[in-house]
């Protein structure tokens, strides 16, 4: 009888054996990227280090005309080793950095640029890439400067919650996602192109939002560090230094509301309707509860911002219109945020210019705002309750000609 | 359930012990008609469970350690038959209803995997903890060819074909971050998913099976058997995981031979 135990007991653990044994060794590293960007001069205003771009903001005049910049350091992925563009130093225009994986299966590259900090104050949405993936493609906005010699400057100071779209492989094409440009010339307020923004919907899901609103801002979006499905209010990083004191906040601008503000729960169903009863924001008229456009501008101390958010210097999401670090704002309140014009086919064909002044909430100290301590976040929505899952799908904002008026 | 089959065996286990003095009487009774040939047709009716993995062949690379392996108890009910040509040699089939379960929580570093994030489908290369739950239920079909070695010990050696009643192969994926389609893509963090499988996976399942009958007591019956699975467990266009897997199991079974 023991003998039988034995072996039975010697059978059962053999093929436990096939799961206990052999961990093999662990392979190279896959990875690529470029973690971070050293320079050996403080003058780093800016940085923002994406998938496959990188932008640095430094001091003006810092590393003269930027054509020979040797004194930067790379800190790549574990194993990694850059294989084009660590033997040229020029940066004075986009620089492609390419960086190898430790096991040789993967490369990846980097536009990296190193820009003087010039904050453009005129937006007209006419410079678009496509950012492309196995999943699908969209559209990312920048901004284009020329210096004096001729030399292009791509400014990358536009964000969109379109990569957290794009992860959750609904978008194919561009006009797929939240965010893209105008398929049509005739769509656009001046130019080839103005920015389109749309409420869609994503789904039932578990934690995450269930609505998608099409957004445009002047900051980062970024899942370093958070879930970025369950967090979308942390991804969205608003805001970058200026150092200069905005007056106004010009643009042109259509919109069409889908409908009422619907109030999602995490299964993507309809649980209610958002109306001045439940709203304790302010900002609802209550114009038959109809979903709204959000264009508003906030300044504020980036340097209070820090102290308040564990280091972070930018607002997120759910700070973005209630921070104490905010000293001023601009934002659309008139009910033109509920819809503009609508021709005989019930589309919206007639942009609508407005200008909205700034108050502040307090004083800019003038020292500082040289020394970029401030920074200002621009954000267009087509959902004002977007980031708390409410809105209407298919809410649709235009925007066009944007215009930063400073002292 | 549990406690039932484990106080089942328990109490065939005492039976057993106290009748090896009866069973050595009748064993001897069964030895001297070996000159005459033994009934040309054998009955029993068993009840077991299933210990064992659904697994790699082995370990993949990017499995970096095993945290946890859970052989959840598993049972089975068969009928067999079983025809003897001579008093040697035999053939044994039969069917059977078992269940092939385990749960196991393994660390893995770009692991390739489609997983449901809040709803959204994401694949691409996950590094952090993944678990992995198995339980399927099969109608077996063995057929084994029988050996004779003593009166008490038969050993089997055959094949089995299961077809799948019902199956459940699904997971999380926690405690790390993934690369959105390839390990260059966009890094997403604080990853807290689920994955489910279930229905990828292959409706039959064939393989080898080798075991052992032990007849302690004239109607009991002892039986040990390696399931050892030749298809893979997933169908051949699934790609959501870079590896294939087998179902890997060893059943033991009590039973009453009629």
């Amino acid at each position: 009888m023991k003998k039988t135990i034995a072996r039975i007991a010697f059978a059962m653990v053999m093929p436990l054996m096939v799961f206990t044994s052999c961990i093999k060794d662990e392979l190279p590293n896959t990875e690529a990227d470029i973690l971070d960007i050293i320079l050996d001069k403080d003058v780093i205003i800016s940085k923002k280090i994406e998938n496959e771009r990188i932008t640095v903001f430094i001091t003006p005049g810092s590393y003269g005309d930027r054509k020979n910049i040797r004194t930067i350091s790379y800190v790549i992925s574990d194993g990694a080793t850059i294989i084009r563009g660590n033997d040229d130093y020029d940066y004075s225009t986009s620089h492609e950095i390419e960086v190898m994986s430790e096991d040789g299966n993967w490369k990846k590259t980097h536009e990296v640029r190193i820009l003087e900090m010039n904050f453009p104050t005129e937006y007209y949405f006419e410079n678009w890439s496509e950012n492309r993936a196995a999943t699908g493609v969209y559209d990312e906005c920048f901004e284009r400067l020329l210096d004096d010699e001729g030399n292009i400057s791509d400014l990358y100071i536009w964000a969109s919650g379109n990569l957290g779209y794009r992860i959750t492989g609904k978008g194919v094409n561009t006009y797929d996602y939240p965010t893209y440009k105008t398929l049509s010339q005739d769509d656009a307020h001046s130019g080839a192109y103005a920015a389109v923004l749309t409420t869609r919907y994503v789904g039932a899901i578990g934690q995450g939002s269930p609505l998608a609103a099409g957004n445009l801002f002047i900051g980062e979006f970024s899942g370093k560090g958070i879930n970025i499905m369950k967090d979308q209010m942390k991804a969205t990083r608003f805001g970058m230094p200026i150092n200069k004191k905005p007056q106004k906040l010009k643009f042109w601008f259509k919109y069409k509301s889908g409908g009422e503000i619907n109030i999602y729960n995490t299964a993507g169903e309809v649980i209610g309707i958002r109306t001045t009863d439940n709203d304790n924001s302010g900002m609802n008229a209550n114009v038959g509860n109809k979903d709204y456009a959000a264009v508003y501008a906030i300044m504020f101390d980036n340097v209070k911002a820090k102290e308040l958010y564990n280091s972070k210097n930018y607002l997120d999401g759910s700070t973005i219109l209630s921070s104490p670090a905010e000293v001023g704002r601009a934002i659309l309140t008139d009910d033109d945020k509920y819809g503009t014009p609508l021709n005989e086919q019930g589309y919206p064909n007639e942009y609508v210019f407005k200008e909205l002044d700034f108050t502040y909430s307090a004083a800019i100290d003038p020292a500082r705002l040289a020394n970029y301590e401030y920074s200002i976040a621009i954000v267009f929505s087509s959902s004002f309750y977007g980031a708390e899952f409410q809105g209407a799908i298919d809410s649709k904002l235009w925007v066009d000609d944007v215009e930063l008026i400073c002292e | 359930m549990k406690k039932i089959y484990i106080l089942l065996i328990l109490a065939l286990t005492c039976f057993t012990a106290q009748n090896v003095n009866a069973a050595k009487v009748r064993v001897g009774e069964k030895n001297s008609e070996t000159t005459t040939p033994t009934d040309k047709f054998v009955f029993a009716a068993k009840a077991g469970f299933n210990l064992g993995g659904t697994a790699p062949m082995s370990l993949p690379a990017e499995i970096r350690a095993i945290n946890s392996f859970k052989p959840t108890f598993s049972f089975s009910i068969a009928g067999t038959a079983q025809y003897n040509f001579n008093n040697k040699w035999g053939l044994q089939s039969g069917i059977k209803f078992d269940i092939k379960g385990m749960q196991t929580d393994a660390s893995v570093k770009n692991y390739q995997l489609v997983v449901s994030m809040d709803g959204s489908t994401v694949e691409g290369v996950f590094t952090g903890d993944v678990t992995t739950k198995v339980h399927n239920s099969y109608i077996t079909i063995p057929l084994l060819a029988v050996y004779n070695i003593s009166p008490r010990w038969d050993i089997k050696v055959g094949g089995y074909a299961s077809f799948m009643v019902d199956g459940e192969f699904s997971g999380t994926a926690k405690n790390g971050y993934m690369r959105d389609g390839s390990p260059i893509g966009p890094r997403v963090d604080g990853v807290d998913a689920v994955y489910d499988f279930s229905n990828d996976m292959r409706k039959v399942d064939a393989g080898v099976q080798v075991g052992v009958d032990f007849i302690p007591y004239k109607h009991l019956l002892i039986s040990g058997d390696l399931t050892w699975g030749c298809l893979p467990l997933f169908k051949s266009d699934f790609t959501a995981m870079s590896f294939d897997m087998y179902n890997v199991y060893f059943n033991i079974g009590f039973g009453y031979v009629f």
